[in-house]
C-alpha cells in the first residue's frame, strides 16, 4: 500500500474492516457473504472504486460454469461494474487488476494484458500482478515486454531459482540465446544449493544444452552434457543420446558421431532419423539430391544394417527410397513379399511413398502382378516345395487392388480393382480391410452410395471397432446421409449429449469437416458454414488452452516441452485441418457475396406455417421453463442454449467478404507455400475491389506454379476486371493503381490476344497429356473473355469425357455445375444434358452423373442386397 | 556411458507371449502329422470366444460355408457362457477363417441318455482347408468338453444390470465324453474327416434338413472322446493327446 491513501479511496475503520473481510471472503470462495459485505460498504460510499471492483469480481466468480440462462445478465452486470470501478478510481491497482481478470476469463488477451500493464503502473512491485502479466505478455507474443517483467521479477525475488530460469526462457523466446545462456551461468554462480529434484535438474540441463545447440555452441553443449552425465544429473540413454550425436555431427567429429549413432540404433533400430543422422555424419545428406556415387554408399550401409538388425524393416524401407532400376526391383520384391507373408495390412500405405516416382510405381505394379499370378498357379512363392500360407494370396489381391485404383496411377482401373477385391472376398469374406478397400475404390470411381454400403458391411463384422464405425459414418456423410451417420456415431459418443455436441467437444476435426461438406453438397449452406466455423473455433481453443502452460511449465521446469509447444502454437493454423476448413468456409462466404439470395430460405407456405407454429411452441416452452426455474431457484436453471442452431445467423452475415478474410489471414502467414491459399486470397480481394492485394496474390501464386489451371482463369478474370472497373470506382488514386497493374501484369499474362492465349493453354509444350484441370480452365477462360460463348465452353468441356483424358470425377462434376450455373435462364439445356450423358458414359460407376431415377433404383437395389446379407437385424 | 540395459520388449527383442493365457488361446497345428505340404513361413493360429461383437464375423463364415441360414436365436444361444470353452472362432494369421458351434445335451444327472456334445456347425473357409485347422479346432473343443474349465464362467442375467456380486456362480459342468455330429448324406469328405478322428456312423436320420437337398443326415458318434484324444479312460491325460485314427 502506498504511504498516503488518496482521499476518495480512504474508508473509515468500520468499512475498512469490512473491506478486508470482503477480500478474505473472496479468497475463501464465500461469494454470497462477500457480495453482502460489498453492498454494506457501497450503501455508505457508492463511489468507492475498489469495493465496486471487488464486488464485480466476486459476482463474476459466483457464476455457474457452463453459463446458465439466469446467469447471463449477472455476467454482464459484473463486467459493467468492473468498468465503472476503473472510472471511479483510475489510480488503483485493484480496479485495473479486476478489469484484467475479467478480460482474461473472457479470453480477450489483448485487453487483459493492457489492463494488467495499467495495474502494474499503479503498483509495480506486486508479485501476483507481475506473474499474471508475464503470462499475458508471453501469450500475446510481446516477448520484449515479457523479458522486462521477468527481469523486474528477478530483482524482487533473486533467491528463487524459478525467477532465474524464467528469465532465461524469456530471453530464449525473445530470440536472444546468448543472453539466455548468460542468465543460466549467472544462476549457477548465484544459487549454490537450489533444492531441485533429480528430474527437474535433468530437464533444465537438457534444455540448456538444446539452447547451446541452437546458438551454435556445440562444444559448450557437449561439455555441459559430459559434465552432466559425470555428475549423474542426466542418463546416457535414448533421447539424451541424440543430443551428443547431433552436436558431434555439427562439430565434424565423424568417428565419435558414427559411434553414437551406432549406439542409438542398437537401442532402437526402427527410428528412421537415426539412419539419416548416421549417413549425414558420414557426409551423405539423404534429404538433398543424391548422386550415383552416394546412392551406392547409402545402399551399402543400409544393407549392412539390414543384416545387423534382421527384424527391423526401417533400413529396408529406406533403401527403397534411394535405390533405382533393377536394384529397386530386387529390393522392392523382397520387401513386398516379406510384408505379404507377414500379413501387414498397411503394406500398401507403407510402400506407396515411392509412388511419386512413376518408374517405381510401374516397377511395383509389375512385381505384384507377378506375385499374384505365381501364387494363383503354384500356391507358393518358395522354391523348396513348401506352400505359402493362403493369406499371402489374399493380401496380394488386396495390394494390387489398391495399387490399381491409386490416384497417382497413370491409368487407374477401378473395374479391375473391384474384380480383384471380389476374388479376395470369395477367398476370405471375413477381412474388414477388403470391404474398406472396396468402399474406397467405389468412392474414387464416384459411387458414394455404393461405397457407403460396402463400408457398412465392414462395420458389421466387428461392432466394437470404433475405427470402422467412424469410417462407416464418414462414408454415409459422403453419400449425403447425415442422420444415418449421426446414428452410427452415437454408438460411441456420450449418451447424454447429441453426437454432434460430443464430437465438437472432443474437437473431432474430420467429423466437422465431413459433416460440413455433406451439408454443403446437400445444399444446406447455413449448417455447412456452422460446422466450418466450429472447426475454426477448435483452433482458437487450442490457442487459448496454451495460456495455462505459461505458468504450469515454468513450475514443472519442463522447458523443452514448453518451447516446442510455443513453436507449435505459432504454427498452429498451418494445420491441414484448418487449411481445409478455412478454404471451405471462404468458398461459402464468396457464394453468399455473389448471390445474397441464397441466404433466404426457400420455404413453401405450408413449411412456413409449420415453422411459425414450432417457433411459438418453443417460445412458450421456454417461458414456462424460465418461470419454473425462477420458482425453484437455481436447480432447474438450464444452460444457455445455442443461439444459432441452424447456422442461419452465420450465413446471413452483412460482411461475407470480411468474414472470409478473417478465415484467410492465418493462411496468408502460415500456408504461403500452398497455391490454394493465394487462389482463395485473389477471390476475396478481387471481390473487395482491392486490386493491388489481388495482384499480390496472383504474383505469389504465379511464383509457386506458373501454369496452374485455376491461376490461368484468375489471370483472365483480373484482366477483364481491371480493364473496366478502375475507371468506374473513383477514390482518387486509381491512376496509380492502374499504373502498377500495367507494369506488373505483362509478366504474368502475355500481351498476345486473350483468345489466343486461352486456346494455347492446352497446346503448351511442357505438359504432354492434357489434364482435366486444364480443360476445365480453358472453358472457364472462354467465358471470362466472352460471357456469351456458352457453346464454345461446352465444346471444350466435352473433351473431359474423351478417351485419353484421365477421367476425373471431381472435375467433371465441377464442370457440370459450373456450366449449369451459367446456362441458367438461357436456352441451352440440351447441351448440358448431352454433356452429362457423355460424362456418365466415360465413368460408368460414378453416380453423380446418373439421372434421379437411376439413382433411386440403385439405392433400392443396394438396400435390398444389404438386408439379405445381414439376415434379420443385428444384435 | 557404460550403463547396461535390457532391450526386452522392444521390436528387436520381443517378449514371448505364447505361454500367456488371455483373450486368445494359441493353437499348435503340428499335432496331427500328415503327408501335407509344409507351410512356410509359419503362421500364428489362435482361438477366440464368441461375443456379441464378432457375431457378424461368425454369421459371415457360416453363411459362406454352410448352405443353411441360421436364426438369430441360434447365434444368441451359442454365445451361452457355459459353452464358452467349446464354441470358438479360429484365427489364421489374425484373420478369422473358421468357427465351431456346439451344444450339450443330456447334461442333467437324471437323464437316461449319456451326456453328449452335439456339434452343430464346423466351418472352415475353403482356401484354408487341408491346413489341419478343422482338425485342430475340433480336437480343442473335444478336449474342452472332456476337461471343463473350473470354475465355469458365471451366467449374466438378461433382466437386470449385472454387477459383480449379482452374478451367480453355476455348478461345475460334468465331463462330457461323448460327441455327436450330423453329416449330410453324400458329403463323403466330411464323413471321412470325422472318421479320422474316431467318429462312427450309427444311422441315418431322414428329413433332418428342411431346406437343403438331400434331406437326410448321417449321425456320426464318438463314444469315447478320451481314447480318441489318446488319454487314459479316467481322463488323467495331459490334454495334449494326438488325434488317432
Amino acid at each position: 500500500m502506498a504511504a498516503t491513501i488518496p482521499k476518495h479511496r480512504a474508508l473509515p475503520d468500520k468499512e475498512n474492516k469490512l473491506f478486508r473481510e470482503l477480500l478474505m471472503q473472496y479468497e475463501m470462495k464465500q461469494y454470497k457473504k462477500g457480495i453482502k459485505a460489498a453492498d454494506t460498504i457501497l450503501k455508505k460510499f457508492p463511489n468507492h472504486g475498489e469495493t465496486l471492483a471487488l464486488k464485480a469480481l466476486t459476482l463474476h466468480a459466483s457464476l455457474p460454469e457452463p453459463l446458465t440462462v439466469s446467469a447471463v445478465p449477472k455476467k454482464e452486470e459484473s463486467e459493467a461494474m468492473a468498468r465503472l470501478a476503473v472510472k471511479k478510481d483510475i489510480t488503483s491497482h485493484i480496479t485495473w487488476h479486476v478489469l484484467g481478470i475479467l478480460a482474461k476469463s473472457r479470453k480477450d488477451w489483448d485487453e487483459a494484458s493492457r489492463a494488467f500493464a495499467m495495474a502494474r503502473k499503479q503498483d509495480s512491485d506486486n508479485i501476483p500482478l507481475i506473474r499474471d502479466s508475464i503470462s499475458l505478455f508471453t501469450h500475446t507474443r510481446q516477448y520484449s515486454a515479457a523479458v522486462a517483467a521477468r527481469h523486474h521479477y528477478l530483482l524482487l525475488r533473486p533467491q528463487i531459482r524459478a525467477s532465474w530460469l524464467g528469465l532465461m526462457i524469456a530471453h530464449q523466446l525473445n530470440g536472444d540465446l546468448e543472453e539466455a545462456l548468460e542468465v543460466y551461468n549467472g544462476y549457477l554462480s548465484t544459487l549454490q544449493k537450489d533444492g531441485a529434484t533429480g528430474p527437474e535438474k535433468s530437464q533444465v540441463l537438457l534444455h540448456v544444452i538444446k539452447i547451446c545447440i541452437e546458438a551454435g555452441k556445440d562444444q559448450e553443449g557437449l561439455d555441459k552434457l559430459r559434465q552432466g552425465v559425470r555428475d549423474g544429473v542426466i542418463s546416457p540413454r535414448a533421447d539424451d543420446l541424440t543430443l551428443p550425436a547431433q552436436m558431434l555431427t555439427n562439430l565434424g567429429r565423424q568417428e565419435e558421431a558414427l559411434q553414437t549413432y551406432q549406439e542409438l540404433l542398437e537401442q532402437n533400430p526402427d527410428n528412421l532419423e537415426y539412419y539419416r543422422g548416421y549417413l549425414k555424419s558420414k557426409g551423405i545428406d539423404m534429404t538433398g539430391e543424391i548422386t550415383a556415387d552416394s546412392r551406392e554408399k547409402i545402399l551399402e550401409t543400409l544393407s549392412s544394417f539390414a543384416e545387423t538388425f534382421p527384424r527391423s524393416s526401417a533400413p529396408k524401407r529406406l533403401a527403397l527410397d534411394v535405390a533405382e532400376g533393377d536394384k529397386f526391383a530386387e529390393l522392392a520384391r523382397a520387401y513386398i513379399v516379406k510384408g505379404l507373408e507377414r500379413g501387414v495390412p498397411s503394406l500398401f500405405v507403407d510402400v506407396k511413398g515411392v509412388y511419386s516416382d512413376s518408374a517405381k510405381l510401374n516397377a511395383v505394379g509389375e512385381i505384384v502382378e507377378e506375385i499374384v499370378s505365381k501364387l494363383e498357379k503354384e500356391k507358393s512363392l518358395n522354391d523348396d516345395g513348401s506352400i505359402s500360407p493362403p493369406t499371402v494370396l489374399l493380401w496380394a489381391y488386396y495390394y494390387l487392388a489398391l495399387h490399381l485404383s491409386h490416384p497417382l496411377h497413370p491409368n487407374p482401373s477401378h473395374t479391375r480393382s473391384l474384380k480383384l477385391l471380389d476374388l479376395a472376398l470369395a477367398h476370405t469374406p471375413t477381412l474388414p480391410e477388403l470391404y474398406m478397400a472396396k468402399a474406397m475404390v467405389l468412392k474414387r470411381a464416384g459411387d458414394a452410395l455404393g461405397a457407403a454400403y460396402e463400408m457398412e458391411k465392414a462395420r458389421l463384422l466387428d461392432g466394437q471397432d470404433r475405427f470402422l464405425n467412424g469410417k462407416a459414418a464418414k462414408y454415409w456423410l459422403r453419400a449425403g446421409e447425415i442422420t444415418k451417420a449421426e446414428e452410427l456415431l452415437a454408438m460411441f459418443t456420450k449418451k447424454d449429449l447429441t453426437p454432434v455436441q460430443d464430437l465438437t467437444d472432443l474437437q473431432c476435426l474430420w467429423f466437422l469437416q465431413e459433416e460440413g461438406d455433406a451439408y454443403k453438397r446437400n445444399g444446406n449452406l447455413a449448417m455447412a458454414l456452422k460446422r466450418y466455423q466450429a472447426l475454426a473455433k477448435v483452433f482458437q481453443e487450442y490457442e487459448d488452452d496454451q495460456y495455462d502452460f505459461h505458468t504450469y511449465c515454468m513450475r514443472r521446469m519442463t522447458f523443452s516441452a514448453y518451447i516446442s509447444l510455443m513453436r507449435y502454437e505459432d504454427q498452429l493454423r498451418s494445420h491441414p485441418g484448418y487449411f481445409k476448413g478455412a478454404l471451405s468456409g471462404i468458398e461459402i462466404y464468396l457464394n453468399v457475396h455473389d448471390d445474397p439470395s441464397i441466404t433466404e430460405e426457400k420455404l413453401s407456405a405450408e413449411d412456413e406455417a409449420e415453422r411459425k407454429k414450432a417457433a411459438k411452441k418453443a417460445q412458450k416452452a421456454e417461458q414456462k421453463a424460465k418461470k419454473a426455474a425462477a420458482a425453484t431457484g437455481d436447480k432447474n436453471d438450464p444452460v444457455v442454449p445455442d443461439e444459432d442452431p441452424t447456422g442461419m445467423k452465420l450465413l446471413k452475415t452483412e460482411t461475407p467478404l470480411d468474414d472470409a478474410l478473417r478465415l484467410w489471414k492465418p493462411l496468408e502467414r502460415l500456408a504461403g507455400q500452398r497455391i490454394e491459399t493465394w487462389l482463395a486470397g485473389y477471390e476475396i480481394y478481387s471481390r473487395k475491389k482491392l486490386y493491388l492485394a489481388a495482384l499480390r496474390c496472383l504474383n505469389n501464386a504465379h511464383a509457386l506454379s506458373p501454369h496452374n489451371a485455376d491461376l490461368h482463369v484468375q489471370l483472365l478474370n483480373f484482366k477483364r476486371l481491371t480493364s473496366d472497373a478502375l475507371s468506374i470506382s473513383g477514390n482518387g488514386n486509381e491512376a496509380q493503381i492502374k499504373q502498377v497493374i500495367d507494369a506488373q501484369l505483362p509478366a504474368l499474362l502475355p500481351s498476345e490476344s486473350l483468345q489466343q492465349y486461352n486456346d494455347s493453354f492446352l497446346a503448351r509444350g511442357d505438359v504432354t497429356p492434357t489434364s482435366p484441370e486444364e480443360i476445365f480452365a480453358v472453358a472457364r477462360g472462354k467465358l471470362e473473355i466472352e460471357p456469351k460463348d456458352i457453346e464454345g465452353a461446352v465444346s471444350v468441356l466435352s473433351k473431359l469425357g474423351d478417351e485419353g483424358v484421365p477421367p476425373s470425377i471431381e472435375i467433371m462434376g465441377k464442370a457440370l455445375k459450373y456450366i449449369q450455373r451459367h446456362v441458367a435462364g438461357q436456352d441451352a439445356d440440351g447441351a448440358v444434358e448431352s454433356l452429362r450423358s457423355k460424362f456418365a458414359g466415360r465413368s460408368r460407376l460414378a453416380s453423380v452423373f446418373k439421372s434421379a431415377e437411376e439413382k433411386q433404383a440403385y439405392r433400392e437395389r443396394l438396400e435390398k442386397v444389404a438386408a439379405e446379407e445381414n439376415g434379420v437385424g443385428e444384435a | 556411458m557404460t550403463a547396461t540395459y535390457s532391450t526386452a520388449g522392444t521390436v528387436s527383442a520381443p517378449i514371448d507371449l505364447s505361454s500367456l493365457k488371455g483373450e486368445f488361446t494359441s493353437l499348435d497345428l503340428s499335432s496331427s502329422a500328415s503327408s501335407k505340404k509344409e507351410v512356410k513361413p509359419k503362421v500364428k493360429v489362435t482361438l477366440t470366444s464368441l461375443t456379441v461383437n464378432n457375431a457378424g464375423t461368425l454369421r459371415r463364415i457360416n453363411s459362406v460355408v454352410i448352405p443353411i441360414v441360421y436364426s438369430d436365436k441360434f447365434y444368441k444361444e451359442v454365445r451361452d457362457p457355459l459353452l464358452d470353452d467349446v464354441n470358438k472362432l479360429i484365427y489364421y494369421a489374425d484373420i478369422p477363417v473358421g468357427a465351431i458351434c456346439c451344444r450339450f445335451e443330456n447334461l442333467a444327472k437324471s437323464s437316461k441318455e449319456p451326456a453328449t456334445l452335439v456339434i452343430l456347425t464346423l466351418a472352415i473357409l475353403a482356401p484354408y482347408r487341408s491346413l489341419n485347422l478343422g482338425t485342430s479346432l475340433l480336437l480343442s473343443t473335444l478336449r474342452a468338453s472332456l476337461h471343463p474349465t473350473t470354475p465355469p464362467p458365471p451366467v449374466p442375467s438378461d433382466k437386470q444390470t449385472n454387477t459383480r456380486s449379482s452374478l451367480v456362480a453355476v455348478p461345475p459342468r460334468v465331463k462330457v465324453n461323448r460327441a455327436l455330429a450330423h453329416v449330410q448324406v453324400g458329403n463323403e469328405d466330411a464323413k471321412r474327416f470325422y472318421e479320422r478322428l474316431g467318429f462312427k456312423q450309427v444311422g441315418v436320420e431322414e428329413n433332418y434338413y428342411s431346406k437343403a437337398e438331400p434331406k437326410g443326415a448321417m449321425i456320426m458318434v464318438l463314444e469315447d472322446i478320451a481314447s480318441a484324444l489318446g488319454e487314459q479312460p479316467n481322463g488323467n491325460g495331459n490334454g495334449k493327446g494326438e488325434g488317432s485314427s
